[in-house]
């Protein structure tokens, strides 16, 4: 299908994930690699802008409940930015508001973890 | 025992009857000049030597031995008989001058030595001449077998010519010998096998053909008629005298001659090793095109034959991995050399984007430094597709000197084999982890299609229509129908997240909760709660599911449902649509009370001709060859526009629109749509 592709920005101890392209159940490890890179160095405050993501999938959306509690365990959090209203709509759909905190821009994500 | 074997056996026989016979004839005719005697004497050794011939032949066949062997033996032999002269000489002295001088006389001590000493040389000649036949025989590009059979009859000739025409005329025997002298030179030119040999067999060629002849030339030395030696042969028979000393001179003329074509043949000889070399890792080369199945194995054999062909020190070779190379399979060579001249080649100096072998040359490079062998000259060589590079053979040789034009030839032309051979291995590893795959979503498509309901149920009063088209790769779809309970109909649809095998397990899985709880519960918000409870003992987190359950109470014309994280439900009445999308998390997300806490459950009242509309986000998410999504408005319209149908023709004008749009594009996710109307008043 299409491609898919990550940028990280380190922003102090807050990781910053870029998505651009289409996440699903094939480009999905692309993802999944990435998370487990931070956690790996012991990076647990993870902001993700899904500005450039043109489409997610529910095998995408099953990336971030796969790390969302050994993140939170260790007292940091994934916070989602940026979000077109198509793909809001799916997080939306799925209940995904309830679980994560998702904020207008990278910048108020940001603040939200230096609060 | 031994008469068995010597009648299985019957030149061996002849032989020692000869051998007897010729004791005999010396024992009480010895010394006589009668000329029946001297020719009979000829006669038997003519016998015993033909009879050792034969067997001494039939051994060499038998054993297979190599030419370079036979002529190891004949040096050997002939070290032997001179040997055998001096020890005569040195202690048999007085022996053979008593046998001379009293040869009249019955000496059995005697006789029987020079018996003995007669078989030996008798031996030796017949050796030696069978192995110079075998040479004759062999590799001959003219085959012309008259000139040795007539060298056989002249031989013969001139030795019984000298007992028979002794008395008058010796020149008769001498025009023989002097014939088959001619003929001994004549087949002892066009020396052809030879050329077969290798460089190393070449050089120990040489060497032995020297020690022949000079053996062959101080043996014929001794054998001039004064000498004890020759006194003791002629005692027995002038003909087996004059015959080794012509053998003799076969072996020096052969053996000469054999000295200057073996030199000749030396400068040559590494070229024609290698041109032999060549010809044979052709024949390999078409091998390897077979040799597919195990790519670790290929990559060796090709660099192994990579400098076979070149005569390299190090081979290895490179392939594209994206923008990267990996090398693959050295030989020889340390990785960080090879690395280094890797990066030389393919990234800088001038040897990069070549459409044929090249050679560079190290010295004067930086690279040269940065190694730790050697390293001087390289063969790089293009691995290439039709369509583009693949990557590069290379081969490397240490020792200062560059390779040569024909050897990067020879490079290029086995490139394009082994390029061949890695782009079949690539395609049928390719095929084969394709069909790995394909047979898993076999089982996957075929455990969904089984999980699914064979047919819609058959309501009085409601048509049901479901519609179910999987994805290729299974996306995880599943619906079901509950009608069990009287005056109720009930239903789920939901979507598991994730595609394939697993998707297919987490189907099952949720079906059969589903199955079970709808028979104990029956408010929509409690079965998806229970559902939600049980999955969070198995469900992998990132497998989460999603689904509605809904529930008609076929008496109070009710409808009721919950969603969880499922696609909203549709309802329309009298053409107008309403969506209804309660609050509602996926099953699998949420395992705490905020799951009950945020799920809502709406009740709606049918009225007749109410359609109720159910889905899943493969057809919103269907895509278009620009990967456009089929969209919410688009499936809203065309709903609309066809709510006045009944329920199949509905759903039949839905997927026609889907598939007008996506257009033959390939479809990514199972599309499920359940379209039920109420027919009740």
């Amino acid at each position: 299908m299409a491609e898919f592709n990550t940028t990280l920005k380190e922003q102090g101890d807050i990781s910053v994930i870029k998505l651009k392209g289409f996440l699903d159940a094939h480009t999905a490890p692309v993802l999944e690699s990435k998370f487990d890179e931070l956690i790996k160095k012991n990076k647990y405050k993870i902001v993700v802008d899904f500005q450039d993501l043109a489409y997610i999938s529910s095998a995408g959306l099953g990336v971030f409940m796969a790390y969302i509690e050994k993140v939170r365990e260790n007292q940091g959090d994934i916070k989602l930015a940026s979000m077109s209203d198509k793909v809001y709509n799916i997080f939306d759909l799925l209940g995904f508001p309830l679980l994560y905190e998702i904020f207008k821009t990278e910048e108020e994500a940001i603040k939200k973890f230096s609060e | 025992m031994y008469l068995y074997r010597l009648h299985k056996n019957i030149h061996l026989t002849i032989s020692l009857l000869s051998l007897l016979l010729l004791f005999a004839v010396i024992t009480f005719w010895g010394g006589s000049n009668s000329k029946l005697i001297l020719f009979t004497q000829d006669i038997v050794t003519l016998i015993l030597l033909f009879s050792l011939t034969v067997q001494i032949k039939e051994y060499i066949r038998k054993n297979k031995i190599s030419f370079l062997s036979l002529t190891f033996a004949v040096a050997s032999l002939l070290g032997i008989l001179l040997m055998t002269i001096w020890f005569a000489q040195m202690f048999m002295d007085q022996l053979i001058q008593k046998l001379n001088s009293e040869i009249s006389i019955f000496s059995f001590t005697s006789n029987l030595i020079g018996t003995v000493y007669l078989f030996l040389f008798a031996f030796g000649t017949a050796a030696v001449f069978v192995v110079l036949k075998e040479f004759y025989f062999s590799r001959r590009t003219k085959f012309n077998p008259i000139y040795f059979r007539l060298l056989i009859i002249f031989g013969i000739l001139s030795a019984v010519s000298f007992t028979l025409f002794k008395d008058f005329n010796e020149s008769i025997s001498i025009g023989f010998m002097v014939v088959t002298i001619l003929l001994i030179i004549q087949n002892s030119l066009g020396i052809s096998w030879i050329a077969f040999l290798t460089k190393r067999e070449k050089y120990k060629l040489l060497i032995i053909s020297v020690v022949i002849t000079i053996l062959a030339s101080v043996l014929i030395g001794y054998t001039s008629s004064e000498t004890l030696h020759a006194k003791t042969l002629m005692t027995y028979s002038i003909g087996f005298y004059k015959l080794s000393v012509l053998v003799l001179t076969y072996a020096i003329i052969y053996f000469g001659v054999l000295l200057f074509t073996v030199l000749f043949h030396l400068p040559t000889a590494e070229a024609f090793d290698r041109k032999a070399e060549e010809v044979s890792s052709l024949h390999l080369f078409s091998s390897l095109i077979n040799q597919v199945l195990d790519f670790d194995e290929l990559a060796d054999t090709i660099t192994d034959l990579t400098r076979k062909v070149s005569g390299a020190d190090a081979s290895w070779f490179v392939l594209k991995n994206n923008s990267d190379f990996h090398t693959i399979s050295q030989k020889n060579i340390s990785a960080n050399d090879v690395d280094a001249i890797n990066n030389y080649l393919l990234h800088s100096g001038d040897c990069k984007s070549l459409n044929k072998a090249k050679i560079c040359s190290l010295e004067k490079t930086i690279v040269k430094n940065s190694l730790s062998e050697q390293f001087s000259s390289v063969i790089i060589a293009p691995l290439r597709t039709q369509s583009e590079i693949k990557g590069y053979l290379i081969a490397a040789r240490k020792s200062g000197l560059l390779f040569f034009e024909d050897e990067a030839k020879a490079i290029n032309a086995f490139s394009d084999y082994a390029s061949i051979a890695l782009e079949n291995s690539r395609l049928l590893k390719e095929s084969i982890e394709k069909e790995r795959l394909e047979k898993e979503l076999d089982v996957a498509r075929e455990m969904q299609k089984k999980l699914l309901p064979a047919s819609d149920p058959d309501l009085k009063e409601i048509q049901i229509c479901s519609v179910f088209i999987p994805a290729f790769e299974v996306g995880g779809d599943f619906y079901d129908f509950y009608t069990d309970k009287k005056e109720e109909f009930s239903f789920v649809i939901g979507d598991v997240a994730g595609k394939g095998i697993s998707a297919a397990f987490v189907m099952a899985e949720v079906k059969g909760i589903f199955e079970s709880l709808t028979k104990i519960l029956s408010s929509p918000k409690e079965i998806l709660f229970k559902a939600n409870q049980i999955l969070a003992r198995t469900l992998h987190r990132k497998n989460f599911v999603s689904a509605l359950y809904g529930k008609i109470n076929i008496a109070r014309s009710e409808f009721e449902f919950a969603r969880a994280g499922h696609c909203p439900a549709i309802l329309i009445r009298d053409g107008e649509l309403f969506t209804y999308q309660p609050k509602g998390l996926a099953l699998g997300l949420d395992f705490t009370e905020s799951f009950s806490d945020n799920l809502e459950e709406v009740k709606i009242t049918l009225e007749k001709n109410d359609t109720l509309i159910f889905y899943t986000d493969g057809i919103t998410e269907s895509k278009n060859k620009f990967n456009e999504d089929f969209g919410e408005s688009r499936f809203i319209d065309a709903i609309k526009t066809h709510s006045h149908k009944n329920v199949n023709q509905i759903a039949q004008e839905i997927i026609s629109q889907i598939s007008l749009f996506t257009n033959d594009s390939t479809q990514y996710d199972d599309i499920t749509l359940l379209i039920l109307r109420w027919n009740k008043n």
